[in-house]
């Protein structure tokens, strides 16, 4: 029983950042119907930014913190400009075609800077823990937990009650209609590459707490991807429940059946969902008037 | 996708559907596909350009064709997207190396086993895109491409270390230096691309492009669209197959690192730099590919050395920049793939000097 | 006033659609813009719109100005800004988002204070869609559709409303209910309204002055009841010839009508 309390919590604890990820997928997808495949190389780019302020700068953790989540917001936006932009009406899988090709550039920016070797270990929340009955809960793990949860919140009202996300929900059914309403297109995917970049720097800067600053980090985005499906691509709310199931299935997996059977497991459940419900829990259905 | 306008050559008039079906047109084009294939067969024996490497390069280029032919049938004119590919070439590969290696059966009694074995596979994870449309299905190919990746790593002793693989012999002459097997691998190459070609312009061809364009209408016109999706799937992932095949017995040996998700989604770009839905574009798009990482190998050690007061691995990040860098560049220029511009010279080769 | 001097509008570089198009819109009149499929209506309302430059299409000559201002150039975004608002052809809804929140994103340019005012006036001139606030608009049927993509433009309080074809697919009964609210919004909010139809008999019935296009250019214009009376556009668009006697085919046979026009 104990074991099992300890794995699901280290599974929620996981997924909520895979859901965090995932969320970064989901902004960019709803505004643009882009599958952005660089989110993963996006969060690496991000987590190194935030060391550079912390480690390299030496500045406090607050300070770091907002320098670095701007800089993830410009990231986003650079990258929209500089390789998305040009492509506005073209099909859509050369766009997602791009995004494959930036994560090469980004992965071989982050490698230019940084070197290859993971970088200097360093304490971002303090090293405090707590206990809960008989499980250990360490101060990374609540902030994830907290941050993310905190995110989906955000979105969720952001999507259902402001102009602007309503104005970024319009633009992915239809450019002209919204523009025809006075909505600028281009600023609305600015935006959400931007909300992606900060995104992906505040799952950057978790998982380097507790993974260490590598350029592994970027294969978060493998478990992410299926978060976002499962979710629904459309769905912030369905990006944060993705990855905690799949943070939980993955960490109950492994702690039963060994280590390596977690994320092929998570597939094969993630298939069997998906046949039932094809646009993942909370995505938007095709709608079809035949 | 490949939605270029067909300019025909002057004075060619299609005024039966037979005509208007055939590959080959004209007689230039015909003078000109004949002299490819005559210089093709002629590199090894030309001095200069019969370096072991270059004759690798070209394997290499022949076999990942293969692959990418059956991907753009799936992919590029069926429209169901597949980012697990190189998962069904390892299928293939495996299949064929160890009916070899524990059954000592030749390379040519493995190909067509190792095909069909790999189409088997591939319809199973097809099975999904009854329900699973667009996206989404990327994500079962992708579950593909970890699940068979796991079950070759832990559950079958013989491939989670590697073996080793006869190479292809007919009688007792064995294909196993570079200059050999590099005509068997144009052979495959070759009828491979042409049965990929004859391939959509017969029923099934034309069914799979009704299925991507408009699946409803497609099933509205009577097409059984669950059947043709698992039928683009099984030739798919048996072009695969065959390609593993090939691929083991020309490396003498079976490794699971040789089939990554890495390797799925380079085989993805090369189609999409190519041309969705062009079989000459699926060539394009392997050789140009193939050429720029080549380059991150060949140049980035190199630059490694006279770079030495950047951090490790600055060299090979500097090289994925640019590469990238460059390939974003292409596809802002030429979003519609190699085979559109392809189309575009030829139209403009025959408009000329009247081109408007 | 809306002003169209001489406007020619070619695609992609290559394909002139519009040869020398001049109209004008004057403040809260109605204004029909007729002409068969291909005629080039609905390229003349998105040069207005500025919808053009999103597909290619470019104003190669000519004027397009808005209270002596021009706004050829103008994205579509800039041109709704100034109070032009298209509503688009084929009843063009945000099919993943419910009613209100369409009609909440019509209002993207108002000021967030008067949202309530502006949909309960919307509410008011489409009563069938306070019902359907809360469903996913994909659903809707055609007409409600139609409703949902006009009252979302009068979100706007656009100065001038372009209109691409509101009674296209809908039934008789519908395409009067709307033709009536039209008439309506025109009478009480002061808007200009340019209509385009296929559906001549409606929009000469509402309008005070009708364009007729054919291959690019207007071939015919005049206040609508002299044009209701035109040999030509009774022949040509309502179907009715010799005042409503019926054809035989003897006629046919014998004489065809050309267009004078032409």
């Amino acid at each position: 029983m104990e074991f099992l309390g300890k794995i699901v919590i280290a599974g929620l604890m996981n997924g909520s950042i895979y859901g965090l990820v995932a969320i970064g997928f989901v902004l960019v997808y709803k505004s643009s119907s882009v599958l952005n495949f660089s989110q993963g190389y996006m969060l690496l780019l991000g987590a190194y930014i935030f060391w550079f302020f912390k480690a390299s700068l030496k500045l406090d953790l607050l300070p770091s913190l907002l320098l670095a989540l701007p800089s993830g917001f410009l990231m986003g936006i650079a990258i929209e400009r500089i390789t998305l932009r040009p492509l506005i009406g073209q099909p859509l899988i050369s766009m997602i075609t791009v995004t494959i090709f930036l994560s090469l550039v980004l992965e071989g920016l982050v490698s230019l800077i940084w070197g290859t070797y993971p970088l200097e270990q360093i304490t971002v929340f303090g090293r405090g823990s707590g206990t809960v009955g008989s499980i250990v809960l360490t101060t990374e793990n609540v902030c994830a937990f907290g941050v993310a949860f905190g995110a989906m919140v955000v979105l969720i009202l952001f999507f259902r009650y402001t102009n602007l996300g309503l104005a970024m929900r319009g633009v992915a059914e239809g450019h002209q209609i919204v523009q025809s309403m006075g909505i600028g297109v281009r600023r609305i995917f600015s935006i959400s590459w931007g909300i992606a970049g900060v995104a992906a720097t505040i799952g950057g800067i978790l998982m380097g707490t507790t993974l260490g600053f590598q350029l592994g980090l970027s294969h978060i985005g493998l478990l992410a991807i299926p978060a976002a499906f499962i979710g629904g691509l459309e769905s912030p709310e369905g990006a944060i429940l993705g990855g905690l199931l799949i943070g939980l299935i993955e960490s109950v997996v492994s702690g039963y059946l060994g280590n390596a059977a977690g994320v092929p497991a998570t597939f094969v459940v993630l298939i069997l969902v998906m046949l039932i419900r094809p646009y993942g829990f909370f995505g938007l259905e095709r709608i079809e008037r035949v | 996708m490949a939605h270029t306008t067909y300019y025909p050559p002057s004075g060619i008039y299609a005024d039966s559907f037979k005509k208007d079906i055939r590959i080959v047109k004209t007689r230039t084009q015909l003078i000109l596909a004949v002299s490819a294939m005559l210089l093709l067969v002629a590199v090894p024996l030309i001095p200069g350009l019969n370096s072991p490497y270059l004759l690798r390069l070209l394997i290499g280029i022949g076999i990942t064709i293969i692959i990418c032919l059956g991907l753009n049938i799936l992919t590029g004119y069926c429209g169901q997207l597949n980012i697990g590919q190189s998962a069904f070439v390892m299928v293939g590969a495996f299949t064929s190396g160890l009916l070899n290696h524990s059954f000592g059966w030749s390379f040519w009694a493995c190909v067509i086993p190792a095909g069909m074995v790999a189409a088997a596979v591939g319809v199973v994870f097809g099975i999904p895109s009854v329900r699973l449309k667009g996206l989404y299905l990327a994500l079962t190919t992708l579950g593909a491409q970890i699940i068979l990746t796991w079950v070759a790593l832990f559950h079958i002793p013989l491939t989670s270390a590697g073996f080793t693989v006869e190479p292809v012999k007919i009688g007792s002459f064995y294909f196993d230096t570079p200059e050999r097997f590099y005509y068997i691998a144009l052979v495959f190459t070759a009828v491979m691309a042409f049965a990929a070609k004859n391939l959509m312009r017969t029923r099934w061809g034309r069914a799979f492009i009704a299925v991507r364009d408009n699946d409803r209408a497609a099933e509205a016109m009577g097409i059984d669209i669950f059947r043709y999706k698992l039928i683009a799937f099984a030739i798919c992932t048996f072009y695969a197959g065959v390609a593993g095949s090939l691929l083991v017995h020309y490396m003498m040996w079976a490794q699971l690192e040789s089939f990554t998700l890495n390797d799925s989604i380079w085989y993805v770009v090369m189609i999409i730099v190519g041309g969705l839905g062009s079989i000459e574009g699926t060539i394009f798009g392997v050789i140009f590919i193939t050429a720029l990482k080549e380059l991150i190998f060949v140049i980035g050690p190199m630059l490694e050395g006279t770079l030495a007061f950047l951090p490790i691995g600055a060299g090979s990040g500097l090289l994925l920049v640019i590469i990238g860098g460059v390939a974003i560049f292409f596809l802002i220029f030429e979003p519609r793939g190699l085979a559109h511009r392809w189309n575009l010279i030829k139209a403009y080769y025959r408009l000329w000097p009247f081109g408007y | 006033m809306l002003k169209l001097s001489n406007v020619e509008v070619k695609y992609a570089g290559v394909i002139l659609v519009l040869r020398g198009v001049s109209l004008e819109i004057r403040g809260g009149k109605i204004v029909a813009l007729l002409g068969s499929n291909g005629a080039g209506k609905t390229t003349t309302l998105k040069s207005i719109s500025g919808l053009l430059h999103t597909e290619l299409g470019e104003v190669t000559a000519g004027t397009i100005e808005y209270d002596g201002q021009r706004i050829d150039k103008l994205g579509p975004e800039e041109v709704a800004k100034k109070g032009i608002i298209q509503v688009m052809e084929g009843r063009q809804v945000l099919e993943h988002l419910t009613v209100e929140e369409n009609l909440r994103l019509g209002g993207y340019i108002r000021k967030k204070k008067s949202l309530k005012q502006d949909l309960d006036m919307v509410y008011g001139y489409f009563p069938k869609l306070t019902r359907l606030r809360n469903s996913t608009s994909g659903y809707l049927s055609g007409g409600e559709q139609q409703m949902l993509a006009m009252g979302r433009a009068m979100m706007a309080h656009p100065k001038i409303m372009l209109l691409d074809e509101p009674s296209m697919g809908l039934a008789p009964l519908v395409v009067e209910e709307i033709y009536a609210i039209i008439e309506r919004f025109n009478a009480e909010e002061a808007t200009g309204i340019l209509v385009v139809e296929q559906n001549a008999r409606a929009a000469l019935a509402v309008s005070e002055f009708a364009y007729v296009m054919e291959n690019g250019r207007v071939v015919l214009d005049g206040s609508s009841a002299k044009l209701a009376e035109n040999e030509d556009i009774k022949e040509f668009y309502l179907g009715l010839s010799k005042f409503g006697e019926k054809r035989s085919y003897r006629d046919v046979k014998h004489y065809k009508r050309r267009k004078r026009w032409l």
